[in-house]
């Protein structure tokens, strides 16, 4: 099972690549020949294959054996049910039992009969799980049980039970290898290798199919950039170097630019519509860039290249969700950044999208910087790349949960119940080689007994465990390369610029790979975060959902609502992770995945209809476009979660709901005072959620149209509504509970990943004893009654509030211009974002150009000067040289040899004296003179007697 | 001895010699290109008695040539005095084209 999978996937990664290889190679022939419909039918052949691949190796994994001994579908249905009872379990349990209420008052001592107990309860054979339950035990929060909010009645009793994972359902483990070693480094080997979990798998179906899709909806939403056959590019509007290197390599030769007609392309292309013949023979005008001149771009269309960028971004993207360690993450990581970077800036020639996709290249540099340093603590500490084993190399997270196990074995030989060391021996025998020697000496003990009693002895000073802080940075440093992809506060400037980028990618982007990629990387480094890290995931998490949604409310750019709907979801995710909700989170990710990228490509479709992006040039276009306006509808069902309480909704009613349940049960550990946030400004995010996508709907679709013009020539292609549909169904169903197999839904899909080391505390004094709150408890009646009730409440107030507000002509006092009127400074700060990108401007760019500038002056005036001085200096020696040596020396040798000849020339020239008869004299004289001097001075006889 | 017998291999000499004179002072006389040609000739013709001459039986060993070097190269030189003879006509013919003259002091040309 294994190889098969890890071969299907390996193939279903490399195809995209291998899409991009040939439309690189080939791309520029097909464009020639016409053919450019032939690269996006590459491109997408290779993702449908690959998504074909991947469900095939879903299906093949459900079928696998679990180590349990049964197939992994089964083991889904145990898992499931096992979690119902152990619900089941939670609900009754805590209503009457009245040994918790003693336990409570135990303390940290109390906590070792109450583990045995839990233990005989339910059952426990695993070292792993018990381990873990005992871990979460120990780490109750015990300050806190007195501060819990009166208004919770059930909170008292589950408090004492913050964490007891006591669930005990079927295991899974994950399947990692290796493809490839690239090289192996003293202990450190570099490799191609795969880490592959349901998570893993799950990830490969939603990527490759709504790239899919989104291959399929820029088929023909792209047609604007189907290049001419014969007349090449005029692009020399040059903003940004590189990708203008990128784009215009191999784009032809450039000519023929004041041949230019102002024609609209879209409607232009109506009548070619589908023909790949040699009437496509136009260029792309680029209306939004202004030549020098004052006429508009004209250029080559791209439409191979930007398959071929796409092909590659898919690349990138399930290779991050494949790769099987951290150099592989990181090598895919930032291939997706590049990706996005082309991609964000494929009109290049307009400033704003090549801006864009320099300032979203450098915002995600500041969290990779981040990044590198967790990897490189992470990587030194535990001496590995891998996530997973392979043979003898234990990997990071084996290392993780051998500690956990390992300090708790510790724990019950030595008595010493105030040691919450999570610290893997490796990490600090890597960073405190000192100490450890020097303990050794001195009580001659070995290196595990030294380190033991070294952290006992921190324990008991009340200090953090040796190493624990270098857990929290590193955690922090991989959380950072997070904050950059996923835009979350205070990165998240870059992803509502991102917009400058064509609307296939926008809906890339913000569903299956970028910003996903971060979110997925929180889901799959989290055995490593300990939780202090997982409070600060929370925080960033809650800040920017809640800036996101406010920002939101004012945008009038239809894909910036988008895009800020994006950053305030991915908030909740990174929320919902920090909180403990791990399948909370990612399940989220999955159907936010879905209702996001359609509505994008609901957006692109309405774009593409009116030409315009501004909503309130829009208004009434549901009766001209209706298959987009109701997909979009559904989708913003489903991203303000709507559905029927108990019973059925949307994809985004349950993921959000148990975001919102998780984040519930977080405050309910911690005590409302200060927990409670977390989950207030989520729940009333929700409900910002649901005004600001129903306000966006009713400007769009509801109403009258506000520019008649705009409204009379609104269309939609069947092209591109087929996706739209797609999606939609995804959108309402995709996190159902499966009626023909228990167990198999998305749900139950993730929870079988879910990292088993997951809850806890935080140290007490670092972070005054937070509780991470265990999953399982969030799915109780007493949480999740109120929290479902509450959600869809203020899910019905947004959807009303924005009803009354943009469509319902009676509402006089809640008419938008009023409320915007009324509330004008929050108006205005809202419509300017929050003034980020003003503050950073002066806190990051202003002083980087005034300290540029200083060192340019600097460079100027002084380095320069330096350096002419030089120069002056080497010119004048070289001209006295040349004076001395080439010209006195050389030169006049040489001239003084061609004077004489020259002389000895014209001297001689006066012998020709061009008379005959003087000739004949002369040989007569030569003669005699030869005569004579043979026949008186030279003697042959002496010669010849020598 | 035999230098000086009664028609002694000297005489010839003589007669090539004066021959070589009268034409070299042809040659450097005559301003009419055809008396240049003439003076050249006799100068020519000098020489060939000169060889011949020189090619007598009596200023050679017995029997160690054919004994008739001097007349070959005399022939030689008559073979290749009419073509320059043929040569220079043409020039002159040329001359007198380009000229209406063959005065040889006006062919001064080639001066340096």
């Amino acid at each position: 099972m294994e190889n098969t999978i890890s071969i299907l996937l390996g193939v279903a990664v490399l195809l995209p690549l291998g899409a991009f290889f040939v439309n690189l190679l080939a791309g520029h022939a097909l464009r020639k020949k016409n053919l450019s419909r032939v690269a996006a039918c590459i491109s997408m052949g290779a993702i449908v294959t690959s998504a074909v691949l991947s469900f095939i190796s879903l299906a093949v994994w459900l079928q696998g054996e679990n180590p349990s001994g049964k197939s992994n579908i089964q083991a889904l249905a145990e898992l499931k049910e096992s979690n119902a009872e152990h619900l089941k379990h939670l609900n009754t349990g805590f209503g009457g039992h009245a040994e918790h209420a003693e336990h409570e008052e135990h303390g940290a001592v109390g906590h070792d009969e109450h583990q045995g107990h839990d233990e005989t309860d339910h059952d426990h054979d695993s070292t792993l799980n018990s381990t873990t339950s005992n871990r979460n035990e120990q780490f109750v929060a015990h300050e806190d049980s007195s501060e819990v909010a009166p208004e919770t009645g059930a909170t008292e009793e589950s408090h004492t039970q913050p964490a007891s994972d006591s669930h005990h359902g079927p295991q899974f483990e994950p399947m990692s290898g290796v493809y490839y070693t690239l090289g192996k480094f003293g202990s450190l080997a570099l490799t191609i290798g795969y880490y592959i979990d349901s998570l893993t798998l799950a990830m490969f179906c939603m990527v490759t199919l709504i790239a899919s899709l989104i291959h399929l909806y820029a088929y023909k939403y792209m047609d604007d950039e189907l290049p001419s056959s014969k007349r090449g590019a005029a692009v020399d509007c040059t903003k940004n170097r590189f990708l203008a290197f990128f784009y215009r390599f191999g784009a032809g030769s450039h000519d023929d630019q004041d041949s230019h007609d102002d024609h609209d392309e879209h409607d232009e292309h109506d009548e070619h519509d589908d023909t790949d013949g040699p009437e496509d023979d136009f260029m792309f005008v680029d209306h939004e860039v202004s030549m020098e001149d004052g006429s508009h771009c004209h250029r080559t269309g791209r439409y191979p290249r930007f398959f071929q960028a796409l092909s590659l971004f898919c690349f990138s993207m399930l290779g991050l969700v494949l790769a099987g360690n951290v150099a592989m993450t990181f090598v895919f990581w930032e291939l997706v950044g590049i990706c996005s970077y082309f991609l964000i800036g494929f009109y290049v020639e307009r400033k704003s999208a090549s801006t864009a996709a320099n300032k979203a290249f450098i915002v995600n540099r500041v969290g990779d910087f981040g990044m590198i340093i967790g990897l490189m603590i992470f990587w030194t500490g535990f001496g590995t790349f891998n996530y997973g084993d392979d043979g003898d190399e234990i990997g990071l997270f084996s290392q993780m949960e051998g500690a956990t196990v390992h300090h708790v074995a510790a724990h019950e030989s030595v008595d010493s119940a105030s040691v919450p060391a999570v610290v893997p021996a490796k990490l600090v025998t890597a960073f405190y080689e000192q100490e450890i020697k020097d303990h050794k000496t001195e009580h001659g003990v070995s290196t595990e007994q030294a380190i033991a009693d070294l952290q006992h002895e921190r324990a008991e000073n009340g200090e953090s465990p040796l190493g624990y802080w270098l857990m929290i940075i590193g955690g922090l440093g991989i959380f950072c390369g997070c904050i950059g992809k996923s835009a979350q506060f205070p990165l998240h400037v870059w992803l509502p610029d991102a917009m400058e980028g064509p609307t296939p990618v926008s809906a890339l982007v913000h569903s299956a790979t970028m910003v996903a990629a971060g979110v997925f990387l929180v889901g799959r480094f989290y055995p490593m975060f300990v939780p202090e890290a997982l409070l600060v995931i929370a925080i960033i998490g809650t800040i920017t959902l809640f800036i996101g949604a406010t920002i939101a409310i004012t945008a009038n750019d239809i894909k910036k609502v988008l895009a800020y709907s994006t950053i305030s979801q991915l908030g909740y995710m990174i929320m919902a992770l920090g909180a403990g909700g791990w399948v909370a989170g990612l399940l989220h990710l999955f159907t936010h995945a879905f209702f996001k990228s359609l509505l994008f490509m609901g957006s692109g479709s309405v774009i593409h209809a009116v030409h315009t992006n501004d909503m309130r040039e829009m208004g009434g276009l549901r009766k001209k476009i209706p298959v987009t306006a109701y997909t979009m509808f559904v989708a913003c069902l489903a991203i303000a979660g709507a559905g029927i309480p108990f019973v059925i909704g949307t994809s985004g009613y349950y993921s959000k709901d148990s975001i919102l349940e998780q984040a519930f049960s977080w405050g309910q550990q911690n005590g409302f005072a200060f927990g409670g946030i977390f989950f207030w400004v989520a729940t009333a995010s929700a409900a910002i959620t649901a005004f600001y996508m129903f306000r966006m709907w009713f400007m769009t679709f509801a109403g009258k149209p506000r520019n008649e013009e705009r409204y009379s020539h609104a269309h939609e292609y069947p092209n591109m509504v087929y996706p739209l549909v797609i999606l939609a169904v995804f959108a309402i169903a995709v996190a159902w509970p499966n009626p023909l197999h228990k167990g198999f839904d998305l749900s139950t899909l993730l929870e079988a990943s879910r990292p088993a080391t997951i809850s806890g505390t935080t140290l007490n004094g670092s972070a005054s004893a937070i509780v991470i709150p265990d999953e399982h408890l969030s799915h109780m009646n007493s949480i999740k009654t109120p929290v479902t009730l509450l959600a869809t409440m203020t899910g019905i107030i947004g959807i009303l509030l924005a009803a009354f507000m943009y469509v319902l002509p009676g509402s006089r006092g809640l008419a938008a211009a009023e409320m915007a009127a009324k509330f004008k400074p929050i108006h205005n700060f809202l419509l300017n974002k929050w003034w980020f990108d003003e503050l950073y401007e002066v806190i990051f760019v202003k002083p980087s150009q005034v300290l540029g500038s200083w060192i340019s002056w600097i460079d100027q005036n002084i380095l320069d000067s330096i350096i002419h001085f030089c120069a002056r200096a080497t010119k004048a020696a070289a001209r006295f040289w040349e004076r001395l040596a080439d010209q006195i020396i050389v030169d006049g040798s040489v001239n003084l040899m061609a004077r004489w000849i020259y002389q000895t020339g014209v001297s001689l020239r006066r012998v020709q004296t061009g008379s005959l008869r003087q000739y004949v004299l002369f040989i007569v004289i030569a003669a005699i003179t030869v005569f004579i001097l043979v026949s008186f001075m030279w003697d042959p006889v002496s010669i010849a007697g020598h | 001895m035999l230098l000086f017998a009664t028609v002694s291999v000297s005489w010839y000499l003589a007669v090539g010699a004066i021959l070589f004179v009268l034409g070299a002072v042809c040659m450097a006389t005559k301003r009419n290109l055809l008396g240049v040609l003439m003076g050249v000739e006799l100068v020519l013709n000098g020489a060939n008695i000169n060889f011949i001459a020189f090619g007598s039986r009596l200023l050679r060993s017995e029997g160690d040539t054919l004994g008739l070097d001097g007349q070959l190269i005399a022939l030689f030189v008559i073979v290749l005095a009419a073509a320059e003879a043929a040569v220079a006509l043409a020039i002159a013919l040329n001359f007198y084209n380009n000229h209406s003259t063959i005065d040889i002091d006006r062919a001064n040309e080639l001066k340096g």
